[in-house]
């Protein structure tokens, strides 16, 4: 063997022994190790940690002049007495900006052996945020808004990135600039040992005319045991857990103390995009701060001051309802959406008891849903029911169509008793109890609701069957294994409205009473009222029970929108509070309904609910005459 | 002399912690530039997180009461100041520095040092005033 060969043999022997000392399978790495526990380093925003944001200090917040109303009108006091907000957690927004340590974990299918998700817990978190890596959609725009959200990941590089949606109403500084729930945040940790940088960026459609862009550094801290938290609100004084402290708009004598103790021009103290930029610095060392700390008017005009008006200029959409789809609420308790008012169905061994039939030309669509729900079932684990249809499972099931054993409506909004004919005349409408239909509970609502429906002449096969007056009923009987409760708020969009407690399912469905993105249609003519309105919610909200941290436990299905809980309802509640304190203080100033339109009370709150055609109009009318009637 | 400002600078640093660790912003909801007095009696200790409150009755000139809310520190950081639940009896007479709140008519206020009375022990978050 010459040398050639012999270095040739003694090459392939070399990779042949290497080959042999990697594993069987290939293994990937992750280019970082995020696991373990991390320690937030407090070295920057000092002001903003201690003793806290200033009332009215918006520097460095690219907001636009509704999010700047809605804080300037802000009280944080309202954390103390909101016990729905006392254990309100950080959403990802503002999370890198609060003190928690943070642990990292893996999650690891254990088939594949593949990390599927990174789980991140925080000291003062409500549980853990799981970040997907396994490429799986987002949930239906119908689902649960959290102050974690629905996160997926994905490396890019050396940087992870992660995209938070589904998020709940939130902030962005603790001084009432608000977060939309429609708002996106989009992290990217980078590690460089023992520190992770963690840069946040806030895109909200609502509230901010740039994505804001932030960052924290953290350390590891391998020792570190996450402390445990447990939060508990406190009602300080009784009756305050429906107090909303907040200013009329001009009246907050503190927007200009941020300027005047830290010599910083207004202009400046009142963010924006363009106060963010190097270009503003040379407009900024002209202008000088505040002389002295006094209550100002601001005035706002930018777009996000129009977005009523220009919805309201709009026509009416016409309805779709090509996406009706069902999703899973808690227990047996099942929403059917996008078929104009929110349709909820316990399905189980007793059939199917149906709130609220949604829109006449969705009810193909409907039947279909619960179709789909039906055949989704599968037999408890323990049995449904506790009643003499206690063994009916296989017998239901044993039908290849659903059973539908009544309605109940909770008004009489046409989209939410638009389909109770076609439900009604349908082969799956199959009653509970008697042979004889007349003898058997059909469409059930308060009494008011049928003499609205029989006055304004509405066809009969729309009209409910049978009624109740008091102010709670209770269904005769155990169904699916659960008592079924309704409740009567009384003028609240109407002077009809139910509300349908699922009580073993904990689940709500909440009629027009409750509607997570749109105003409520309050109806003064048919004996609705903003006071009325309030009521029923602050009702909704002690009927309900949230399972920690201000989230989950109870869930509450809105009249339109998403699957929401005792947090959402607390929220929209305080909204209408606020809108409500403004129009009565315009009304005892003796304004006329055109003045308190053109000053738009409902300003700050529009990019979240004043979105559709002709609602923000008619819901400031609506609040305007109840509180004008009350006065008489 | 060392010892005692190390002792200085530890504790500083604790009871910094006091006001880093707030969940919702102080600044925001209490104006800390101003400090009241509230001399009442101990009607209620509740020791929690986020943040414990001790509730005290005062009584006007014309005999109506008046219960305020004092906001503190969450339950383990009080008691790592020496604030528990044996601290306080209800009924003890009591003489609370604080911040007033920003909120208009409002009866809430934030702990910046309380005494008991009786025998003069106090609590406090500055320098100095973590335990009589």
């Amino acid at each position: 063997m010459n040398t050639v060969n012999r270095s040739g043999a003694a090459a392939v022997l070399i990779l042949l022994v290497s080959l042999a000392a990697r594993p069987a399978v290939a293994q990937e790495n992750s280019p970082l190790d995020l696991t373990g526990t991390w320690r937030w380093i407090n070295h920057e925003d000092e002001r903003d940690r201690n003793p806290g944001a200033f009332p009215g200090d918006y520097r460095g917040l690219p907001l636009n002049d509704a999010a700047r109303m809605r804080a300037d009108t802000y009280d944080e006091e309202v954390n103390t007495t909101a016990s729905l907000l006392q254990c309100r957690p950080r959403t990802p927004g503002y999370q890198p900006k609060g003190l928690d340590p943070m642990r990292i974990d893996k999650i690891i299918d254990p088939l594949t052996r593949q990390v599927v998700a990174y789980r991140i817990s925080y000291e003062k978190t409500a549980g853990e945020r799981v970040i997907w890596l396994d490429g799986r959609p987002a949930p239906s725009q119908y689902a649960l808004h959290s102050w974690e959200g629905f996160s997926t990941g994905q490396f890019r590089g050396d940087t992870f990135e992660i995209t938070t949606t589904h998020l709940k109403e939130s902030y962005v500084r603790r001084n009432g600039v608000a977060t939309s729930f429609r708002a996106t945040v989009i992290e990217h940790m980078s590690l460089e040992e023992p520190y992770l940088e963690v840069t946040f960026t806030v895109i909200d459609p609502d509230y901010l005319t740039e994505p804001l862009v932030r960052s924290a550094t953290y350390m590891r801290a391998p020792t570190l045991q996450l402390p445990p938290y447990p939060c508990q609100p406190e009602e300080n004084q009784a009756g305050e857990k429906y107090r909303v402290p907040h200013y009329l708009p001009g009246e907050n004598p503190y927007l200009t103390e941020s300027g005047f103790k830290y010599k910083t021009p207004q202009e400046g103290v009142r963010g924006g995009a363009d106060t963010l930029y190097p270009e503003w610095r040379a407009r900024g060392v002209t202008l000088a701060p505040p002389a002295t700390q006094s209550t100002i008017k601001p005035v706002y005009t930018d777009a996000s001051t129009h977005i009523a008006e220009r919805a309201d200029a709009q026509r009416p959409r016409t309805p779709v309802y090509d996406k009706v789809e069902a999703l899973h609420v808690a227990g047996n308790v099942y929403l059917i959406a996008g078929a104009g008012g929110n349709v909820v169905v316990s399905a189980g061994g007793d059939g199917i008891v149906m709130v609220d039939s949604g829109a006449t030309a969705a009810s193909d669509r409907v039947r279909a849903a619960v179709r789909g729900i039906h055949q989704a079932l599968r037999p408890p684990e323990t049995p449904e029911s506790a009643s003499p249809f206690g063994n009916t499972w296989q017998a239901t099931h044993a039908l290849p169509e659903p059973m539908i054993r009544m309605i109940i409506n909770t008004s009489s909004n046409p989209d939410h008793v638009g389909g109770n004919a076609n439900i009604r005349m349908s082969p799956l409408f199959r009653l509970l109890g008697y042979r004889d239909p007349s003898l058997s509970l059909q469409v059930l609502a308060h009494a008011a609701v049928q003499r609205r429906m029989v006055e304004s002449k509405a066809p009969s096969p729309l009209v409910p069957t049978d009624t109740y007056l008091s102010d709670t009923y209770t269904l005769y009987r155990f169904f699916n294994n659960q008592a079924v409760q309704i409740f009567h708020m009384p003028r609240a969009v109407t002077d009809g409205d139910s509300v349908v407690w699922f009580r073993r399912s904990d689940a709500i469905a909440a009629g027009d009473v409750y509607n997570s993105d749109i105003y409520p249609p309050i109806d003064v003519d048919k004996g609705g009222s903003i006071d009325g309105e309030i009521d029923a919610l602050n009702r909704l909200t002690d009927m309900s029970v949230t399972e920690f941290m201000s989230q989950g436990g109870t869930m509450i299905i809105p009249g339109h929108g998403w699957i929401s809980d005792a947090a959402d309802v607390g929220y929209y509640r305080d909204m209408l509070m606020v809108i409500r304190d403004r129009i009565q203080a315009m009304v005892d100033k003796g304004m006329t309904l055109a003045q308190v339109k053109a000053a738009k009370p409902t300003m700050d709150y529009d990019p979240e609910y004043g979105r559709e055609p002709g609602e923000t109009s008619r819901f400031v009318e609506a609040v305007y005459r109840s509180l004008k009637e009350k006065k008489k | 002399m060392r010892r005692a400002f190390l002792a200085l600078v530890v504790a500083a640093g604790l009871l910094s912690s006091v006001a880093i660790h707030a969940h919702h912003s102080f600044g925001g909801t209490y104006d800390v530039s101003k400090l009241i007095t509230i001399k009442g009696k101990m009607v209620q200790v509740t020791l929690r997180a986020p943040h414990s409150f001790l509730y005290v009755e005062t009584e006007d000139a014309d005999g109506s009461t008046k219960q305020w809310v004092i906001e503190g520190a969450t339950a383990a950081q009080f008691a790592r100041q020496g604030i528990d639940s044996d601290a306080f009896k209800i009924g003890d007479p009591v003489e609370v520095v604080a911040n007033p709140s920003r909120s208009p008519n409002s009866t809430h206020a934030r702990l910046i040092k309380i005494t008991r009375t009786t025998d003069g022990k106090s609590w406090g978050s500055r320098t100095g005033e973590t335990v009589n």
